[in-house]
């Protein structure tokens, strides 16, 4: 079982909370709940409303499409990931579905301290800017590629669905 | 009812009002000789006889007929008595003073209470002929009573008529022979001064009840006014939803103060008006009085009255005024009773009330030939016509299903076969006989009725399920009355006209669904419930609830049950997911406080949040290491939390995860500031003391601060120790403390099998879990006593402890207990989505159907019209006329696409009304 001061030292390898001081993150890690989930277990379904955000402690998750009735890996999340924070910031449902793979251990961290925590700490609302321009860069040069092969499809490993 | 209200008290209570009169008669001898025996004493044997050695002797007790001088010319004596000297003459006559006195007291005692239980007697048959009435009201002007209103009529407002009821024939009958005698003495004195009082007198009884007039207005007003303010206050906190989601209260707030300042200016004007009267009643008296002084003294200055007669007329007159003025009250006592009764039984004087036969007679029977619906038609006042001219035959058996557009027709057409409402044509029959005259206890046993409406009576989910078989008391229970004896309290309701039904009975009629025990019953109920897909529900409810168990005969296999589940745990690999109790060890997931205590607080003082500052808990820490330890603990837990505050000095998120107020957060700075200051690092015992409340509520799998050392473990498991020793004697015991081998009656039935807590934070843990249990009940035939104790469950004030849907389903289930030969199902579990209403529908027609003594009918309004395939027979209704009637097949081939659209809101149309 980790500590609050171990999840706090994993929280702060994502570039989103690397600025945060230490008391700060501690607060956000003890606000949020650990949930366990086994092999297969959905983590949330795409287009459901709520806007927790999710960070991997243990095991790793995969980002399933379902639109085409079987479910497709788009994408697969490593330990120490974070994951939902899209719906969290543009209140919007998901955009995809979550599942574990493997045994997996999360931190769910609830909307409201997540914005709460971004509200308290404009250091944190820049590290975010950076790390979604970041994106932003990272997407751009993969449609310029992706335009120039004369195939779409390429999906990013960041995981934020 | 009697609208006047003295012919309404002698008609009921004639007897005792003369009885009253004649005790009142009987007692006046006695009193009069009170008064007469101290002027006889002071004159007797205290002053003596001058003229005789020693004062001489008296006579007592010698009787002599009353007036004999006036009539015969010489005293006619009866007795001679007995010759006393005078010290044993005061002692006799004190003696009889003495015996006077007590007969005196007890004669007021007796007719005091007399006049009470007389009172109480018609306030009684009041306050019942008035709830008679509401009962007998017309379904649809009932429902649209003010119920805040009604019973502050029935509670209150009569309540002050007690006062009157006991005076109403005594109270003039004695004060008018007081006035009268007055009167008679004053004219043997002298004719003038007699006709002067008269006079006086009369102008008083002509000009005060004038002025009374507008007291009596103002009394009514202020009924109504404050009648009115009860039924508003009702109507708030019935929406009292609506006032805090619109912002409304502060109109609530003036609404109020707008009626109190009402009643208040009524009340001042009836002051004032009140002690006018009062003061212009008491001029008139005392003027007169100055008059006798005036015309008297003139009389007797120029020499033509001497002055022997003027004082006698004086003292004569004084001792009119009193009963005079009693009389004027009591005619104004009179009025305002007479305003108040009227104004009080005027909602109920309808002439539209049901028959009393239609409720008192008792003529069960069963369903032959069904119902018979001929031409019937509901016009609802300004609105277009819903229902016309509709005409059906229903057997019982039919299965039918009734579709309508609008949806209102097929609503008001199954409210007018439950007699919810009269239609305003057409007649329907049931069995032949016009539905409109038949009792209800035919109509009330045989057909039941469910729709969408969620209200139930408070009481256990049992009582819900049984109430509707409570028609008439069926036997005899020991069961016996708080006040009064069996015998008595018959009588007592006799006298007062009330039915002499004893609530005390037992009412359920278990023959009626052929149940020959409890049990039996029980197994009915269970029957119904899975019928209406309750039966899940209600186990859940009893899971959760601490079972009662009189025999222990299932507690005992409970404690079974905790072995068995640690097995079913072990092998579905369940079993890290459940830390159990255990005496001898440390309880992970439970807070520092819980694991010392070990058990259920009984005692409020021993709750977890309240263990810091018990006395017996300190008390123990003082003499253990554990209190050092917890400390530091606190300690910890006050730096991690001050570093997560940060230097913030206010953090909603701050509060909400670790919920303490700023004040709390303050104080914990502030101390560990003075902490830290201390150069040796000791810490005072208010600080420590706080440390330790921080402490208590530590939880490590929940805080995650890793502080849960070894040494702390052992010193709290002493600690537990310790405190099971020092309460083990205490009665009655303040903690009931875990027991593995031993049921639990503060826990719930779940819990006494889990004995633990779920340790995992695996998602879906908590249902598994929940699974194995559910399936070790079953294992162990265990699933009938959790349905028992759900039974027991109390549902609150409306049913709040259900759900809307469970209370939709408890009433359908209601409808179906009694074993109704038909069921009216109106827009019936709205509640639920159509799935779910399909489900149950389909559960409801299988039960039915399967009936083996005589299958029911339903006739049935589904709120998704779709249902109706579920039914052989359909009916359609196209604006308020019957279009259809056939085989649902045929009758749903040719219904469009709007008339199986789903109601929009079934709620809102189960609630319509005539």
């Amino acid at each position: 079982m980790t500590s609050l001061n171990d999840e706090v030292a994993l929280l702060r390898t994502v570039p989103f909370f690397s600025s945060i001081d230490s008391g700060r993150l501690k607060l956000l890690a003890y606000a949020s709940e650990k949930l366990a989930f086994e092999d297969g277990d959905v983590i949330f379904r795409k287009g459901e409303p709520e806007n927790d955000t999710f960070f991997i402690l243990d095991g790793a998750a995969d980002v399933v499409d379902e639109t085409s009735g079987e479910p497709i890996i788009i994408a697969h999340l490593p330990r120490y990931s974070l994951f939902g924070e899209i719906s969290a910031f543009c209140n919007m449902p998901r955009t995809a579905t979550m599942r574990a793979s493997g045994h997996l251990v999360v931190l769910r961290i609830p909307q409201e301290h997540f914005i709460d925590l971004i509200r308290s700490s404009p250091a944190m609302a820049l590290q975010i800017i950076r790390v979604l321009a970041l994106r932003l860069v990272d997407t751009t040069s993969d449609l310029v590629a992706a335009r120039a092969e004369g195939h779409t499809g390429h999906q990013h490993p960041s995981g934020d669905v | 009812m009697q609208t006047n209200f003295l012919k309404y008290i002698w008609a009921n209570t004639r007897s005792s009002q003369i009885w009253m009169a004649l005790v009142i008669l009987a007692s006046m001898p006695f009193y009069f000789f009170s008064l007469e025996l101290p002027k006889r004493i002071i004159n007797g044997p205290i002053q003596g006889d001058p003229t005789q050695v020693g004062g001489g002797t008296g006579r007592f007790l010698d009787i002599s007929l009353p007036f004999s001088e006036r009539f015969f010319g010489e005293p006619l004596v009866l007795f001679d008595g007995f010759e006393l000297s005078r010290l044993p003459m005061l002692l006799a006559l004190c003696v009889t003073l003495l015996v006077l006195v007590i007969l005196n007291g007890w004669f007021k005692l007796y007719i005091n209470t007399f006049k009470g239980k007389t009172s109480e007697r018609v306030l009684r048959r009041m306050r019942y002929e008035m709830f008679d009435r509401v009962l007998r009201f017309p379904v649809s002007e009932a429902r649209q009573v003010k119920a805040a209103e009604v019973s502050g009529i029935i509670k209150d407002e009569v309540e002050p008529l007690a006062d009157f009821i006991g005076e109403s024939y005594s109270g003039p009958l004695f004060l008018s022979g007081q006035a009268i005698t007055g009167l008679t003495f004053l004219f043997l004195q002298n004719i003038w001064f007699g006709l002067l009082t008269v006079i006086i007198v009369t102008v008083q009884f002509l000009i005060i009840p004038i002025l009374r007039r507008r007291l009596i207005e103002l009394g009514k007003e202020r009924q109504i006014t404050a009648r009115v303010m009860g039924g508003r206050i009702g109507e708030i906190l019935q929406g009292i939803d609506d006032v805090h989601v619109n912002d409304t209260s502060n109109y609530a707030r003036a609404d109020l103060t707008h009626r109190l300042g009402d009643i208040f200016f009524i009340r001042l004007e009836l002051f004032k008006r009140k002690f006018l009267v009062k003061f212009i009643n008491n001029l008139l008296m005392q003027s007169l009085s100055i008059l006798f002084y005036l015309i008297g003294g003139y009389f007797v200055i120029v020499g033509q009255l001497d002055i022997g007669a003027l004082v006698a007329s004086i003292a004569a007159y004084k001792d009119l005024p009193g009963p005079i003025s009693g009389l004027i009250n009591w005619d104004q006592q009179r009025q305002m009773a007479q305003v108040r009764y009227f104004h009080a039984i005027e909602g109920f004087l309808r002439s539209d009330l049901a028959p009393a036969t239609l409720q008192s007679e008792d003529r069960p029977g069963r369903i032959e030939t069904g119902y018979d619906v001929r031409q019937v038609g509901v016009r609802v006042e300004g609105a277009q016509t819903l229902l016309e001219g509709a005409s059906l035959h229903m057997a019982p058996g039919d299965k039918v299903a009734v579709i309508a557009r609008p949806t209102e027709s097929g609503v008001l057409l199954l409210q007018s076969l439950a007699r919810l409402i009269d239609p305003t044509s057409g007649r329907i029959h049931l069995d032949g006989a016009d539905l409109a005259g038949l009792p209800e206890s035919l109509t009330g046993r045989v057909v039941g009725y469910a729709d969408s409406s969620t209200f139930l009576p408070s009481g256990k989910v049992r009582d819900l399920f049984t109430e509707v078989l409570r028609n008439r008391p069926m036997r005899k229970t020991d069961a016996e009355f708080d006040r009064g004896s069996a015998a008595s309290r018959e009588a007592e309701a006799r006298r007062a006209g009330n039915p002499t039904y004893d609530f005390l009975d037992d009412w359920t009629d278990y023959e009626r669904v052929g149940a020959s025990s409890e049990e039996a019953l029980i197994d009915h109920m269970e029957h119904v419930a899975r019928c209406v897909r309750l039966y899940e529900d209600i186990c859940v409810l009893g899971i959760n609830s601490p079972l009662r168990d009189e025999t222990g005969a299932i507690t005992a296999r409970i404690v079974e049950a905790r072995g068995r589940l640690r097995a079913h745990l072990a092998a579905s690999g369940l079993e890290a997911y459940v830390e159990p109790f255990d005496s001898h060890r440390y309880h992970m997931q439970s807070s520092v406080a819980e694991n010392i205590l070990f058990g259920m607080p009984l005692d409020p003082a021993f709750d977890p949040q309240n263990l810091a500052h018990n006395q017996a808990v300190s008390d123990l820490l003082d003499a253990s290491p554990a209190r050092r330890l917890l400390v530091e603990l606190g300690l910890e837990v006050a730096r991690t939390f001050t570093e997560m505050l940060g230097s913030d000095s206010d953090s909603a998120l701050f509060e909400t995860v670790t919920g303490l107020t700023p004040e709390r957060i303050e104080q914990m700075r502030q101390m560990l500031a003075r902490i830290d200051r201390a150069a040796d690092g000791t810490v005072d015992k208010d600080d420590e003391d706080e440390l330790i409340a921080l402490a208590m509520n530590y939880v490590e799998p929940r805080d995650r601060f890793g502080l849960m050392s070894d040494e702390l473990q052992a010193a709290i498991l002493e600690l537990r120790r310790r405190l099971h020793q020092h309460l083990e004697g205490v009665r009655p015991p303040p903690v009931a403390f875990y027991d593995e081998s031993t049921y639990s009656p503060s826990l719930t039935i779940s819990e006494n099998i889990l004995f633990g807590r779920i340790a995992t934070n695996l998602v879906g843990g908590r249902a598994r879990i929940a699974g194995a249990v559910r399936e070790v009940l079953k294992e162990l035939d265990l699933l009938r006593a959790v349905f028992v104790a759900g039974l027991n469950f109390e549902v609150g004030t409306g049913g709040k402890g259900l759900t809307d849907g469970q209370r939709q389903k408890l009433r359908l289930a209601r409808a179906l207990m009694k074993k109704p030969d038909i069921v009216i199902l109106n827009h019936p579990l709205g509640a639920y989505p159509s799935s779910e209403q399909k489900a149950i529908l389909e559960s409801v027609l299988e039960g039915a159907r399967n009936q083996s003594d005589m299958s029911p009918g339903i006739i049935c309004a589904p709120v998704d019209p779709s249902h109706a395939a579920l039914f052989e027979r359909v009916i359609m209704l196209e604006d308020g006329h019957l279009t259809k009637d056939g085989a649902s097949s045929t009758v749903l081939d040719h219904a469009d696409a709007e008339m199986m659209e789903k109601a929009r809101d079934p709620g809102a149309v189960a609630e319509v009304r005539e």
